[in-house]
């Protein structure tokens, strides 16, 4: 029995899958680093009243802030710290091992180039998924109320969204929709295919 | 093309602010949630009789180890992805009901894969199972999404060669 179109494609997309994240998972400290000069930007240039900058340490990005907050525990009472939340990269990150995955399966030509237009054009998506992460600590879920009453409800719901869209949708969404717009032949060789199935399911009625 | 994905995104972008709505969240998240945990420890019951659930967790009842079933653990997410996905895509309606109820049954039986996979590896490996969650499953039930759509698309596409077909068949 001859495999079908599709289910070849889910079986290579599997495998590459499992390849390509574990060749990922190896070099993700360097592929967070556009990722905290973006974030970096991003944060100076919406949030210069209470953002520092972000610290760039391995897979951990943390947003450094002016914002203040009592030190938690009896010894440390009295005594206020700034709030700094933290997001592990890899989270908003593995877009690019999928995109990898999708493009090897659909027998993409020219790989290596598209792989690299298709890190640039996450990294927005990424930035996207580690700024809402921050501002959901700091709103929603930081460790004090204060911050997060200083912000109306309706900006709350939106940060909200907002992270929920980037942690759960962006990472695997986006790669699908490159995957369609970087590999048109694939789509094309998809239609065809089902026509011709058509075609020949005709045929066998005819008879 | 451009035309499907603008009406993908404005159908997204509604159908997840509206999953995120308080009343939608008591009213059909919340409930679903515990019903996939319910239909899980069900499903592992009939080769693992320590298994229990109770609310959106799932539980051996021995260990006492366990998982919450989550947003982005329900398929719903993913089942959103799928709805804006066929209703974007020209077909008769008929067809597009026909993909949606078959699509999403596929979408959440993988789910359900997904959580009773994840259980027993959180039994075995924390590690892995960290691994398997945040990273591998998210990307194998999107592929699962874009797989059910590329069949019912697949289906629609010779469905409607064969109704061109006819006239000069007869």
């Amino acid at each position: 029995m001859q495999p079908s179109f599709i289910g070849l494609f889910l079986l290579k997309a599997i495998f590459w899958l499992l390849v390509c994240l574990a060749v990922w998972y190896l070099i993700t400290p360097y592929l967070a680093m556009p990722v905290a000069m973006l974030a970096n930007w991003v944060v100076d240039l919406l949030f210069p009243y209470w953002a520092d900058g972000v610290l760039h340490e391995a897979n951990t990005l943390v947003l450094l802030t002016r914002l203040e907050i009592p030190m938690a525990g009896v010894m440390q009472a009295g005594r206020i710290t700034v709030l700094a939340p933290e997001v592990d990269f890899r989270i908003y990150g593995y877009g690019l091992p999928f995109l990898a995955a999708l493009l090897l399966a659909s027998k993409a030509n020219k790989v290596l180039p598209k792989l690299l237009l298709g890190a640039l054009l996450l990294l927005p998506f990424q930035v996207w998924g580690v700024c809402f992460d921050w501002l959901k600590q700091v709103a929603i879920t930081g460790p004090d109320l204060y911050w997060s009453m200083q912000i109306g409800s309706f900006k709350r719901e939106l940060i909200a969204w907002g992270y929920q869209v980037g942690f759960l949708v962006l990472p695997t969404l986006i790669p699908v929709l490159l995957l369609a717009l970087m590999n048109r032949r694939f789509l094309s060789a998809f239609l065809l295919d089902a026509a011709l199935d058509g075609a020949s399911h005709s045929q066998d009625r005819e008879k | 093309m451009l035309r499907f994905f603008l009406v993908f995104f404005v159908l997204q972008t509604v159908l997840f602010g509206v999953e995120l709505l308080s009343p939608v969240q008591r009213a059909v998240v919340i409930p679903w949630t515990e019903m996939l945990a319910l239909l899980s420890a069900w499903l592992t019951q009939a080769f693992d009789a320590s298994v229990i659930s109770h609310g959106i967790i799932i539980q051996d009842s021995v260990s006492g180890i366990g998982v919450s079933i989550e947003a982005g653990c329900n398929g719903i997410e993913a089942s959103i992805i799928l709805v804006a996905a066929i209703l974007a895509f020209p077909a008769p309606w008929q067809m597009k009901l026909l993909g949606l109820a078959i699509g999403i049954m596929a979408v959440q039986a993988v789910n359900v894969l997904r959580i009773i996979s994840l259980f027993y590896l959180l039994q075995w490996n924390q590690s892995w199972f960290e691994f398997a969650h945040i990273y591998l499953w998210q990307a194998l039930i999107m592929l699962d999404v874009l797989v059910v759509w590329m069949l019912w698309v697949r289906y629609v596409t010779k469905r409607s060669f064969l109704q061109n077909r006819a006239p000069h068949a007869a």
